[in-house]
């Protein structure tokens, strides 16, 4: 009797994988997944998305490898935002400042340095956006709600007024214009110019995103959201709030200028006018769009970034419509569409999405019979 | 506890979540009475109030006043209809000087500036410092400005929430005999809520002990603090 | 000395719309909590609307009481429609709700009034140092802050209002609607912006005409500080002046960057703006 009955705990272990082996193939391999350390996992799902973008572009036309690139540096900086807004709780209203620092140190390593290699050339750009970011940073960490933002718009709206004072520098409304090497001679006959942007872009960005995804989950990533919820505690409780705040910002300096550099790198222009305020504000709205939280709301975000403005463009073609009414009916969409889903739903394309998922995981279920695994579901 | 009591709740049930804080509560006030709520941390006591204030949502019972069903007023109505609260805390807006949360109580009113006058004489320190902001003030002069505000609205019942909270013993008994004298003077029903039970039964009428949202018992308040075995079971003294 | 006192009297003037839209900014940002980032689409329909009235009936004057009225009624109904719903939930939400306001205002006022530029005009003769037209927008954001402070310290009204925006429940457990109060403010908030509007369309409105006013305002109301009205008048008068001078003496490219320096500056020094008092003690 009483050696039958052990203690709870180990009873209970071969049961559990019982019930996991008995639900077939797919759920193994979830729990697998799921028990593997952070790291190989999202170096595997970062390998999975690469083969992805390979076998993308690889159906399509130029144009919609330049679009696929473009999500990959529009998400990238939207999760740059992301960190800072979701995990530290500032609200910044200037990431396109940073975007611009990024795209304009790009552009005139090219002109002025064009033997550096393209990895180098963007590395720096990171680590000049990074210390505008720390700089900034480290001014605005004293700061809250309207005084942040205020702050960081009028960073915003200088940026490009820089460009335009310094003109003999930076090139004036017009912006610089340079040449860069497109797909290594050895490849081009297999892969075209935009294939090849495209591959460049997103092995950047998946690279950073590993990076990203294992800060958020990490110690610091713990500290931050401490230091979002509740600064005194935090601070209370042993956390340097400045230091993880301007280390946030930082981070996102750091994304924002990569973005902004493989921008340049794509369109092989940097102009004043790609870097206005209305960036930094879609860059924001988008971020809420998709999702707070997670680097899959970053990625519906930038979708939308690219896509919402051409919808739009294409349904007043399509109802050949009075030209001032088709002009701005992008914009109008695009409002219309931020204040519906933050009346509607306030976490976004992601929370839709993720809602979706457990009430048809909570179906599949109860269709098997087996009891529920209380699912500890991460953001990715 | 008649029928023809100026202040009724009946079978009043509310709840957080899952939680029932009220669960049945049925007392009656009469007029110019004072009822004391006693009960432990948690009780329900502030729920009580809060919900016959309107504050929060009952999920079902009644409340009356005379003949009036407050059920489901908004709060901006049940202070028209006579009805004062005075929050655990005092509820102060810090923001505003002495005179403007005096002024505050009674804004419609077409006798305001003569209550304002009364209402000073009650308290003659807030006169005092009626230029000062509110955030100035001691916790006992807080519970005086929350007290004259309330008044202001001349309300028929006054819903006390822990007066005493943080009253050295002199200034807790300077505020009860204070309460009983405007129940003498104005005819006002008061509903009073306290931890400091002693204090509170010794100028109540009656007296209501709340348990885990019911009453658990209902009887004078004399009788009450003779009670030692009610004391023991409920009140911890 | 002449350039100097030119210089002044321009950021005098200019400063003036810097605090009427610094001033719209605190009033909602006192009552709710939010900054309207949706205030120069707010202010741009009214001045859009006040030209459509102004074009029909000849009136320069009926075209400005037009745009206060409806910007009574935009700012009202955004509270209403648009703020209450997310008002308990977090503040990024109302951020993107203003935001959004923002982009869908714009392109309205695009579709309806085309993205060209209209020509727009002044209240009074504007040629010259300091003129009539200058003299008015100085006179009527002063008259209108003075009204407004009057409003809030000595009126029943104003009373309720403060109340309402401190502690709301305390308010609504003294009889005050809150509610209703806090729609007013915006439905003020946005008439002052409106305000603004009108002074700084001319001589030409188009949809974007308002933006960078309104990151000067922001600023504006930033460096006085956000608790203090006061204070936003003369941040807004502070930051006219001085962006006059950089304008004047270095370039009109480098307002935008001085605007950041200022900020950064002030901000560096006073985390709350220069005007704020100390924290209240609250309990
Ligand atoms: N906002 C709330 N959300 C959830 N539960 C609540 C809330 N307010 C109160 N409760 C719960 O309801 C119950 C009654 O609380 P209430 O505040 O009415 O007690 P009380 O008798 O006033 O206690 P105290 O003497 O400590 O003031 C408690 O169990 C409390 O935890
Ligand atoms: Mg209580």
């Amino acid at each position: 009797m009483a050696s039958s009955q052990k203690s709870p705990a180990t009873a209970a272990g071969p049961n559990v994988e019982e019930a996991a082996r008995g639900s077939g193939g797919p759920r193994r391999l979830a729990e697998r997944w799921r028990t593997l350390p952070m790291l190989p996992r999202h170096l595997i799902a970062a390998c999975a998305a690469m083969i992805a973008v390979i076998a993308l572009t690889s159906i399509t036309d130029p144009g919609a490898n330049l679009r696929l690139a473009s999500i990959g540096f529009y998400m990238l900086a939207i999760a740059g935002l992301g960190i800072l807004i979701g995990f530290s709780g500032q609200v910044s209203l200037g990431h396109g400042a940073f975007m611009f620092i990024g795209a304009y140190s790009t552009a005139l390593f090219v002109i002025h340095m064009p033997m550096l290699p393209l990895w180098l050339n963007l590395a720096l750009a990171v680590v000049i956006s990074c210390l505008a970011g720390l700089i900034i940073g480290v001014v605005c960490a004293r700061l809250h709600g309207p005084y942040l933002a205020g702050a960081t718009l009028a960073l915003a709206v200088a940026m490009p007024a820089l460009a335009n004072r310094f003109s003999d520098f930076l090139g004036g409304p017009n912006g610089l214009s340079f040449v860069m090497r497109g797909t290594p001679p050895a490849l081009s006959d297999m892969v075209s110019n935009t294939q090849w942007q495209a591959w460049v872009v997103w092995l950047t960005v998946l690279i950073v995103l590993v990076f990203l995804a294992n800060l958020s989950h990490g110690r610091l990533g713990r500290q931050m959201r401490a230091v979002r919820d509740d600064e005194t505690a935090a601070a209370l409780s042993g956390i340097r709030v400045a230091r993880v705040k301007v280390t946030a910002f930082v981070v996102s300096a750091g994304c924002g200028g990569l973005a902004g550099a493989l921008q340049a790198y794509l369109l092989k222009t940097a102009t004043p006018s790609t870097f206005a305020v209305a960036l930094s504000l879609s860059l924001l709205a988008v971020l809420v769009l998709g999702g707070l939280g997670s680097l899959w709301g970053a990625l519906w975000g930038a979708i939308a970034m690219v896509y919402v403005e051409e919808w739009g463009d294409s349904l007043a073609h399509a109802l050949t419509l009075d030209t001032n009414v088709a002009n701005n009916l992008p914009h109008v969409l695009y409002g219309v569409l931020l204040i519906a889903l933050v009346l509607t739903w306030p976490s976004g394309v992601q929370g839709i999405l993720r809602q979706l998922g457990n009430a048809l995981r909570s179906r599949g279920h109860s269709g098997n019979g087996t009891t529920s695994v209380p699912s500890t579901q991460q953001g990715k | 506890m008649s029928e023809n009591a100026l202040f009724r709740v009946e079978d009043l049930v509310a709840s957080y979540g899952a939680v029932k804080a009220l669960n049945g509560v049925s007392l009656s006030v009469a007029e110019g009475s004072i009822c004391a709520v006693l009960g432990a941390n948690g009780a329900g006591k502030t729920t009580l109030l809060r919900t016959v204030s309107g504050l929060k949502r009952a999920d079902s019972g009644r409340i009356w006043l005379g003949d009036t069903d407050l059920t489901r007023c908004a709060p901006e109505r049940l202070a028209r209809l006579g009805v004062a609260h005075v929050p655990e805390g005092a509820g102060i807006i810090v923001e505003l000087t002495v005179e403007e949360n005096l002024r505050l109580g009674g804004l419609w009113r077409s006798d305001r500036a003569a209550t304002l006058s009364s209402t000073y004489d009650l308290f003659p320190i807030l006169r005092e410092r009626r230029n000062q902001p509110a955030s100035n003030l001691s916790g006992g002069e807080r519970q005086m400005l929350a007290i004259g505000r309330a008044l202001m609205c001349r309300p028929r019942i006054l819903l006390l929430d822990e007066p005493s909270l943080g009253l050295a013993p002199m200034a807790t008994r300077q505020l009860m005999d204070l309460i009983r004298q405007l129940c003498a003077d104005t005819g006002l029903t008061v509903l009073l809520v306290e931890q400091n039970a002693n204090s509170a039964l010794s100028i109540a009428d009656e007296g209501v002990v709340l348990n885990l949202g019911t009453i658990a018992v209902s009887d004078t308040a004399d009788r009450l603090l003779s009670d030692d075995q009610m004391r023991h079971a409920y009140l911890g003294f | 000395m002449d350039y100097f006192t030119n210089l002044t009297l321009n950021g005098v003037a200019e400063g003036a719309i810097y605090a009427a839209l610094a001033l719209s900014l605190i009033i909602i940002y006192q009552a709710t909590r939010v900054v309207n980032f949706a205030q120069p689409a707010l202010a741009l329909i009214a001045a859009y609307i006040a030209l459509t009235v102004t074009t029909a009936s000849g009136s320069y004057w009926l075209g400005f009481a037009a745009a206060l009225v409806s910007g009574l009624l935009m700012g009202s109904v955004t509270e209403r429609l648009l703020i209450r719903p997310v008002q308990k939930t977090s503040q990024l939400s109302a951020i993107i709700i203003t935001l959004g306001l923002l982009l869908l205002l714009q392109g309205v006022a695009g579709m309806i009034w085309s993205n060209e530029p209209h020509s727009f005009s002044y209240p009074m003769d504007f040629e010259g140092r300091f003129s009539p037209a200058d003299i008015f927008g100085v006179a009527a954001v002063l008259g209108t802050a003075m009204l407004l402070f009057a409003l809030y310290r000595w009126t029943p009204l104003g009373l309720r209002m403060r109340a309402a925006a401190a502690h709301p429940e305390m308010a609504r457990m003294l009889g005050v609607r809150v509610g209703l109060m806090l729609t007013l403010g915006w439905g003020i908030a946005t008439v002052v912006g409106a305000l603004a509007g009108m002074l700084a369309a001319p001589p030409f409105v188009y949809p974007n005409v308002l933006d960078s006013v309104f990151v000067y305002g922001l600023a504006a109301a930033v460096i006085g500080g956000l608790d203090n009205p006061f204070g936003s008048l003369l941040g807004g008068f502070i930051l006219g002046i001085s962006l006059s001078f950089v304008s004047g003496y270095l370039g009109p490219e480098l307002m935008p960057l001085a605007a950041l320096i200022i900020l950064i500056l002030v901000l560096s020094v006073r985390p709350d703006g220069l005007f704020t008092r100390p924290k209240a003690r609250k309990v």
